[in-house]
């Protein structure tokens, strides 16, 4: 809210402090101050406003208390006295019917005959600008200062274009009586009638600003007999517009249920000053104030006669809450101790009414102060006053204890860790995908739609890191030739009808080298071995887990493993089909690894245990065997391992061969195998026996090895 | 016979001047103190001398032969010297020339940040533990003392998820379901199976239905904390956000302490830190103030106690959040939120 310095001080009794200060002392003790602008001989201080009190607080009134609270000076009310026709009677003119009491909580009109309709003085229309609203013409303008100055929005009607009770004489008997002028008028001949109601389905209103409305049920109008005058509490209709003709008035101050203005002006998207302070629910008590606030501004500036009395519906009339403040809590809470003097002068100077009791306080809490209704409201506002940087710091004294630790999240650390040890960057992307890439993936897991997407592109739930990991790729490419990335996230999806929300852990290798595959294997063993995990197996990608249901093929065919361990599946890891990377516009390779990262954590072996180094000799010995190109190193090794048992070290291949120099369809594995033995010295001679075997049992498959 | 070692010793220290090379050094150690070096045959004659100078003559002549050997030591050393000197001179390279790139990877600037500030909390004592994303409409809004007619509710923009297939959260539990708008579900669901004295922190992936621009993001984390015991006060609150924020930021930080309103605390109110970007001076990520709002906070609401099941004034305690991308950017002035999610390494490798 814009506040003008040199208006606020009309509230004040005594000396406001300097802009600079005032709003130092607003921000530290009530709300913020963003900005504090020179406009001629004012200031005008922007004030962000709390959500809790826009009720009192959107108004000069309201933040006048606040100031008088800080700084000890006193706050005066602006009032101007104004004289009532005793001859004029209110219902004569008007009668209202409120029909939905529960959305209107107080309805207050009076009635003002023979104004003048003209520009404002120039200082109302200086002092609405500064606050940022556009003078229109002296009634309007008044009902926009006092609703500034008091914080009660306030509506004005043109009484003679209001239909009158009887539903057949609308329209032509209002043009009639517009020639009537000055003590004339005074004697309607018609009673108006205002009914507040709901709107009828498919009603129509055309507003103050030009546009057109379609209504509902759900939204409240001021009408009269015939059809809607005005949108509760939101914006007023052409119908009964003030303009220069008008010569009398229809002064509206009422009060709407918040969360119904609320509903409704988002249903039409309609947000207004008048809107904004409804929906942070107002003082009904306000009403009154207000509206005679505002008929002596009118009779001051736009002369006319005040008809006697006004109209007052109010069913339920908001009495003030009484609270029990124990001063032993107010210790408690804060953890200091505050006198009793100065928690009394802080609810004195708010407004409130004490009753002394031996060890509590009863606070009566004014009406517009609807946000305090509990002790804690008011220890809140004992610390905000006495001031947040004025109360001490002290560390807590509790038990000492030794934080528990959640494993999995550690593991989850030193998992990043190891990545990028291995030359990989980590990033974070959206959990938002698109339709296409919902299919365009490595699962066919059921995906969660968002009810209210940002756009078109983020209308999924991610249900499977590398989509969006696959764009990381695709926008990196511009720069960089060869990286390496991965994201530890979430992935989400249905499944048996309940939310599942799961840990995944991507990456990405990408580069033009054909060895990109293997770097990236090698760091999946890396990371398998580091966390513990060592019975781990790579096995080329089986065909039934293929092809999906969107029966598109994610993987590249012939260059894709599983990971597994025992018969359980870890992840994937292999070149993403060409196609896939056409449809993201990706002309290099990418090697993926996508691991289930909730199960990689269950699999972890955190305890280390050490092996004494074997201090006997080792036996190498070389051997190579061509076979079949079908056959796998995998087998191979499978084969060594079996015949040569607990004999054999290590096995290292050190040569590939597959060329002109082999019959076709053949394959050459060369590679050493270190024999030791665990307690003794093994004998060359024993090492060349198991050797022997493991030669006869590779040429049982079908090898042909050279010694 | 005197004259004849003087002479020999004077001969040796002409020729050790003149050596050039190692082979010259060897030759001279040969003429000296070889088969038949000028030495070895002298102390061969002494046995021909008379008797009564034997002894002196011997020592005199071993004297030298020591003296001889050492002399030799020292200029070998010398010439290995020179020698490795030399073969290290060839071997120059040019120290600024680029060095091979290294492939370590970059941990995601958030990562770092959460891990500093796990750090600081957890040697405070404080637990930390993790919860969902999605969430229920009840879990994030209704127990945090944000009923649906509360107009505080409009301070969150909400994704909602569709129901259709009527997917649940669990399968007994028919709530709405949401993106988490915040940590501070967490502070319910730790409540529902934990009884005070406790503290925890919660960081995690919270998602607010907004525009994007420099620094507003739709995708956000923050962290959670959460300390509820019998006598924890508000005094403490300050003092343990104070002890984080200083070793966060550094001693000489500026803070100051303002008015806010959050529906779950009461007191509710902020702690403001200098901007490190600017460091005070204004610019656009304050908004021109020179100061950032770092940690919403205040003592825990009586309704989020009664909606955990706790009865009534039995706990009290503080609860306090704040955005894990406002204090990275902080930390490394980073001026544009939306950096943290663009997945660029020329970024990412900055950190």
């Amino acid at each position: 809210m814009k506040i003008s310095y040199n208006w606020l001080k009309d509230y004040i009794k005594g000396r406001l402090p300097k802009p600079e200060k005032l709003a130092q002392g607003l921000t530290l003790h009530a709300f913020e101050v963003e900005s504090i602008t020179k406009q001629g001989g004012d200031y005008i201080l922007d004030i962000d406003v709390l959500p809790n009190r826009a009720h009192d607080c959107l108004s000069y009134i309201g933040v006048a208390r606040e100031c008088a609270a800080l700084t000890s000076s006193k706050f005066k009310v602006q009032s101007l006295k104004f004289k009532e026709e005793r001859n004029l009677r209110i219902n004569k003119f008007l009668k209202v019917e409120v029909k939905d009491k529960r959305l209107c909580h107080r309805y207050t009109a009076r009635v003002i005959t023979g104004v003048k309709v003209k520009d404002s003085p120039k200082w109302i229309k200086r002092r609405l600008l500064a606050c940022g609203l556009k003078p229109i013409n002296n009634i309007v303008d008044a009902t926009n200062y006092v609703m500034l100055e008091t914080g009660q929005p306030l509506h004005a009607f043109d009484l003679e274009k209001i239909g009158s009770g009887n539903p057949k004489s609308t329209g032509i008997a209002n043009f009639s009586s517009r020639s009537n002028r000055g003590l004339k008028s005074a004697t309607p001949q018609k009673i108006k009638k205002i009914i507040v109601r709901r709107a009828k389905k498919n009603e129509k209103i055309n507003t103050l600003d030009g546009g057109e409305y379609e209504l509902d049920r759900d939204i409240l109008v001021i009408a009269d007999k015939k059809e809607p005058l005005a949108i509760a509490g939101i914006k007023g209709g052409k119908i009964a517009k003030i303009n220069r003709d008008t010569q009398t008035i229809v002064l509206e101050s009422a009060n709407f249920n918040p969360l119904a203005v609320r509903r409704s002006s988002k249903k039409i998207g309609i947000k207004s000053d008048a809107s904004r302070r409804f929906e942070a629910e107002l003082d009904s008590n306000l009403c009154e104030p207000a509206l005679d606030r505002v008929t002596g501004l009118i009779q001051a500036v736009a002369h006319g006669k005040v008809v006697k009395g006004l109209v007052d519906i109010y069913p339920k009339k908001v009495k003030p809450l009484r609270i029990k403040l124990d001063l032993e809590q107010v210790k408690k809470i804060l953890g200091i101790e505050i006198s009793r003097q100065s928690i009394k002068n802080t609810f004195k100077s708010l407004g409130a009414n004490i009753k002394e009791h031996k060890f509590y306080l009863e606070v009566e809490i004014p009406t517009w102060r609807r946000d305090l209704s509990i002790p804690e409201d008011l220890i809140e506002e004992i610390a905000r006053i006495y001031g947040y940087n004025n109360i001490p710091s002290q560390m807590p004294e509790v038990q000492l204890d030794i934080p528990k630790v959640d494993i999995s999240l550690l593991w989850e650390n030193k998992i990043k860790d190891i990545l990028v040890g291995a030359g990989f960057t980590e990033v974070y992307n959206y959990s938002f995908i698109n339709a296409n890439q919902t299919q365009i993936s490595n699962t066919d897991r059921a995906p969660i739609k968002i009810a209210n997407p940002m756009n078109i592109n983020q209308k999924y739930l991610r249900t499977s890191l590398i989509p969006n990991l696959l764009n990381s790729v695709k926008e990196n490419l511009k720069y960089f030739q060869r990286f390496k990335i991965f994201e530890l996230g979430k992935i989400y999806y249905q499944g048996g009808g309940e939310i599942q929300e799961k840990k995944s852990l991507t990456g990405a290798a990408v580069g033009e080298n054909s060895r990109t595959f293997y770097q990236a294997k090698g760091v999946v063993e890396l990371l398998l071995s580091k966390l513990g995990i060592q019975n781990f197996n790579l096995q080329p990608l089986t065909s039934n887990i293929q092809h999906l249901t969107s029966n598109i093929q994610f993987w590249h065919p012939s260059r894709t493993a599983e990971i597994t361990i025992g018969r359980k599946v870890l992840g994937t890891i292999g070149e993403v089909h060409p196609e896939i990377l056409a449809k993201y516009s990706i002309d290099s390779k990418v090697v993926l690894f996508d691991i289930d990262s909730a199960k990689l954590i269950e699999l972890v072996r955190p305890y280390k245990i050490y092996k004494p180094v074997s201090r006997y000799p080792t036996v190498t010995l070389d051997l190579a065997v061509v076979l079949p190109k079908n056959f796998l190193w995998a087998d191979i090794k499978n084969q060594v391992l079996k015949e040569g048992g607990r004999l054999v070290k290590g096995i290292k291949l050190f040569d590939i061969y597959k060329g002109n120099q082999l019959p076709k369809g053949k394959i050459s594995f060369a590679f050493h195998i270190i024999y030791q033995a665990e307690a003794r010295t093994l004998k060359e001679r024993e090492a060349k026996m198991v050797h022997e075997k493991i030669v006869r049992a590779l040429e049982k498959i079908g090898g042909e090895v050279r010694r | 016979m005197l004259i004849q070692l003087i002479q020999l010793k004077k001969t040796f220290c002409e020729n050790l001047s003149q050596v050039k090379t190692l082979e010259d050094l060897r030759i001279l150690k040969i003429n000296f103190l070889g088969r038949r070096g000028k030495l070895t045959l002298f102390l061969r004659e002494i046995s021909t001398f008379p008797k009564g100078e034997r002894p002196s003559m011997g020592r005199q002549a071993n004297f030298l032969k020591q003296k001889i050997e050492a002399e030799i030591k020292v200029k070998v050393r010398e010439f290995e010297k020179k020698e490795i000197e030399t073969k290290l001179k060839k071997e120059w390279i040019d120290v600024t020339l680029p060095a091979p790139k290294q492939s370590l990877g970059y941990l995601h600037p958030i990562t770092k940040v959460a891990r500093i500030i796990e750090t600081i909390f957890s040697q405070m004592g404080f637990e930390k533990v993790c919860g969902p994303e999605i969430e229920t409409e009840y879990y994030n809004f209704d127990a945090l003392n944000i009923p649906e007619s509360h107009p505080a509710r409009d301070m969150w923009d909400t994704f909602w998820l569709k129901r259709d297939a009527n997917i649940r959260m669990h399968t007994n539990d028919t709530n709405k379901l949401l993106l988490r708008t915040h940590t501070s579900p967490m502070q319910i669901r730790y409540m529902e199976t934990h009884q005070p004295p406790f503290r925890i922190i919660v960081p995690g992936k919270c998602f607010r239905h907004e525009a994007t621009d420099a620094s507003h993001e739709h995708t956000f984390y923050q962290v959670e904390g959460l300390m509820v015991g019998k006598n924890v006060t508000l005094v403490n609150l300050k003092a343990v956000l104070e002890g984080f924020v200083k070793s966060f930021f550094g001693k000489d930080l500026k803070i100051r302490w303002r008015p806010g309103y959050f529906p779950f605390v009461e007191p509710g109110f902020e702690l403001d830190v200098t901007c490190q970007v600017c460091l005070g001076k204004g610019c656009s990520v304050c908004k021109k103030t020179g100061w950032v709002e770092v940690i919403p906070c205040g003592m825990v609401h009586p309704n989020v106690f009664k909606a955990a099941g706790f009865s009534k004034d039995k706990y009290q305690g503080f609860a306090f959040g704040m955005g894990l991308d406002r204090m990275a950017m902080m930390k490394y002035k980073i001026n544009d939120i939306r950096l943290f999610h663009s997945g660029d390494l020329r970024f990412l490798k900055q950190f």
